[in-house]
């Protein structure tokens, strides 16, 4: 039983105390930022190394995702896209459609959630990696746009 | 032709634009609504068919149900947002064809992964 009441602040607490370096993206990222659009998976951006990808598998095996220790860390480095997970299905991105970790670190924004701090992707990368043709991205950006002008871009 | 009046309610702009179309022609406003609905109800015409729907109005932006549903939702602390949220998507959860899995899965491609998220998200 996790001493968390969201799945967010749970994966949030193993990802830190394993000294993954990883940048919140997706949905959970907009909740923290202003919305209650409700989303089955947590997007993270992590730094490509193997080392890294290590830290983040060793975390999400303690998420209740077993299979993530076997998993090959320099695989999940190489590739775009690792699904991880189901209850909470965590995606982990080693690039967030056009951003990479490096620059989305430099602009994170720190929330905090039941007492865990969470790097979340700034306003101007979450828009950028909902780019895409999907439609669910192109209404994502308008709530983006919106948050960010009825709120500014500073956590709170 | 014999006539029999009629009490219909009908949207004002639409009482609006028949009389506009009515002073256009030199016609009255019975008429203009007679003359309509003939058209309509012409033999040999699918219903509906020929009666062409004003054109739909798309606002830029989110509208006014969704900016509201915004507005609300920024009134509550990032904690409450994430509980709503997750509180939804558990009950979404509840009606997927198949249990939680132990999984993972890597794509080559991010365009693979889109779609397949896509297909993710109709499996309730």
């Amino acid at each position: 039983m996790s001493e968390y009441r969201t799945h967010l602040a749970q994966v949030a607490a193993c990802l830190n105390e394993a000294r993954a370096r990883y940048v919140l993206f997706g949905a959970a990222a907009m909740q923290l930022w202003g919305t209650t659009r409700a989303t089955r998976d947590i997007d993270i951006l992590i730094e490509a190394s193997p080392a890294n990808a290590r830290r983040v598998l060793a975390a999400l095996a303690r998420t209740g995702a077993g299979l993530a220790k076997d998993a090959l860390a320099e695989e999940v480095a190489a590739k775009p896209v690792t699904v991880i997970g189901d209850s909470p299905r965590v995606d982990v991105l080693t690039v967030a459609w056009s951003v990479r970790y490096a620059e989305a670190a430099k602009a994170a924004v720190t929330f905090e959630l039941e007492g865990v701090p969470i790097p979340t992707a700034s306003l101007d990368h979450l828009v950028e990696s909902k780019r895409t043709d999907r439609l669910q991205d192109a209404a994502d950006v308008q709530v983006l746009e919106e948050i960010r002008r009825l709120r500014g871009s500073e956590p709170g | 032709m014999a006539l029999t009046r009629v009490t219909i309610t009908i949207p004002p702009e639409l009482v609006d634009a028949a009389d506009a179309r009515a002073a256009e022609l030199g016609r009255s406003r019975s008429w203009i609504l007679t003359d309509a609905l003939g058209r309509y109800l012409e033999p040999g015409t699918a219903r509906g068919v020929g009666v062409r729907e004003p054109p739909a109005t798309y606002e830029a932006g989110l509208g006014e149900s969704r900016q509201a549903q915004l507005e609300a939702d920024l009134a509550l602390t990032p904690e409450e947002r994430v509980l709503i949220a997750e509180q939804t998507a558990s009950i979404a959860d509840l009606r997927r064809r198949h249990p939680a899995r132990d999984q993972v899965i890597v794509f080559d491609r991010y365009g693979d992964f889109l779609q397949w998220r896509q297909r993710e998200a109709l499996d309730v």
